[in-house]
């Protein structure tokens, strides 16, 4: 059995081993495309994976984002928005099929990886896997058309949450947002509160919705500037945070051949960009600080700054 | 020709997201040497029961060199091979 055949099997294994086990499998998966990985390597250079527990990221609890419209409901695969919560805070889809993994774990996130569904030539798809170094080389040489088969994806891993009850877990996740100064704006009512109210906090803090609005409209290519103007007005999201979530995301404002002013997405979009991280440390003195330079075609930045609140 | 046939693996063809064991169908070396992948030319014959034949970049730009109709032309299409390793 050679490689790429191991990793279809642990695929196909996976999916048998999950829906048979609604437990808590010592198998990684994959957060987009919700399947369990049996082995985690890359198929181009071999590289282990790091075990997401030991390497990743730990977020104590994961919420559903239920967006208040529908245009901030999901992701291009129909996945829906999840929020990690843990030392920070993460914004990323989730497969529908993890979502009792995901209400009951302890999460940890791992590497970013890119996923290949590939026809195996047999008629069948294989899902091939890579790691973040091999999957930007990849993705550099995929047209715009064959980029369509190819999706960054996370690899995570669940721990049973079974000591915490939810009457003591949630006023944890509920400091823990108060902890986003200026980022979260979460009452501090709410460490009294269950997870109802966490959700509507959440739900309705600017930024995250801000985020889900730009994604939305980045997913289009483009889109008119005077249009998202509008439809974040209605959805009474601040254009300021929109602009910046725009930013963040590393759109491109020009002014299309029709003298309207557009908003471009980035190339690549959204492969590139799967997910938001919410850090309580300022965006300057982020490691990634350089992604959230503005790139704001300079004609357009006193309208759009006038335009917000 | 037998080394070389020896040395067979898998590829991902990153345009077509097609997964196959092949070497180049004019030389027979491997079609991709470098892990980053190589260009190589899908050369598409049939109408109804298409095959595809591929070529390694050295072969692919010499067969690239003598198509001179447009018609044949667009039988033909580069794309890259990223070997998987075993």
């Amino acid at each position: 059995m050679n490689q790429l055949e191991s990793v279809a099997y642990n695929f196909l294994g996976a999916r048998r081993s999950f829906s048979s086990s609604p437990d808590f499998p010592s198998k990684y998966h994959l957060l987009g495309r919700g399947v369990a990985l049996a082995q985690a390597r890359c198929a181009a250079c071999t590289r282990t994976f790091d075990a997401p527990r030991l390497s990743g990221e730990r977020f104590e609890a994961a919420i559903p984002y239920v967006a208040p419209a529908a245009e901030f409901g999901g992701d291009e695969a129909g996945n829906h928005f999840w929020l990690f919560v843990g030392s920070s805070v993460l914004v990323a889809p989730a497969n529908p099929a993890l979502a009792p993994l995901l209400e009951k774990s302890r999460v940890f996130v791992g590497d970013r990886i890119l996923v290949a569904t590939a026809n195996s030539g047999e008629g069948g798809a294989t899902l091939v896997i890579f790691c973040q170094d091999c999957g930007e080389t990849i993705e550099a040489k995929a047209s715009r058309a064959g980029r369509e088969n190819y999706v960054w994806d996370y690899v995570v891993e669940f721990e049973p949450r079974q000591l915490l009850r939810p009457m003591k877990l949630f006023p944890l996740i509920g400091k823990t947002l108060a902890r986003q100064v200026g980022l979260l704006s979460v009452n501090e009512s709410m460490h009294k509160s269950h997870d109802q109210e966490i959700h509507s906090a959440v739900q309705s803090d600017d930024r995250v919705r801000a985020f889900c609005f730009a994604r939305d409209h980045l997913l289009e290519g483009r889109g008119r500037l005077r249009e998202i103007c509008s439809r974040a007005l209605r959805a009474q999201v601040p254009l300021a945070k929109v602009k910046a979530a725009f930013q963040a995301l590393g759109a491109t404002f020009v002014r299309g051949d029709d003298g309207e002013d557009m908003i471009l997405a980035p190339d690549g979009f959204p492969a590139n960009l799967g997910s938001l991280r919410i850090h309580r440390r300022a965006a300057t003195s982020s490691p990634r600080a350089r992604d959230f330079e503005p790139r704001v075609h300079p004609a357009l930045t006193t309208q759009f700054a006038g335009a917000g609140r | 020709m037998e080394d070389t046939k020896s040395n067979m693996g898998s590829f991902l063809m990153v345009n077509r997201a097609e997964v196959l064991d092949a070497n180049c169908s004019a030389c027979g070396s491997r079609l991709a040497a470098s892990s980053g992948g190589d260009k190589t030319l899908v050369a598409t014959v049939g109408e109804t029961a298409a095959q595809n034949f591929f070529f390694c970049s050295a072969c692919g730009d010499n067969i690239m060199g003598r198509v001179q109709s447009e018609d044949a032309k667009a039988h033909y299409g580069w794309d890259w091979a990223v070997p998987l390793s075993n």
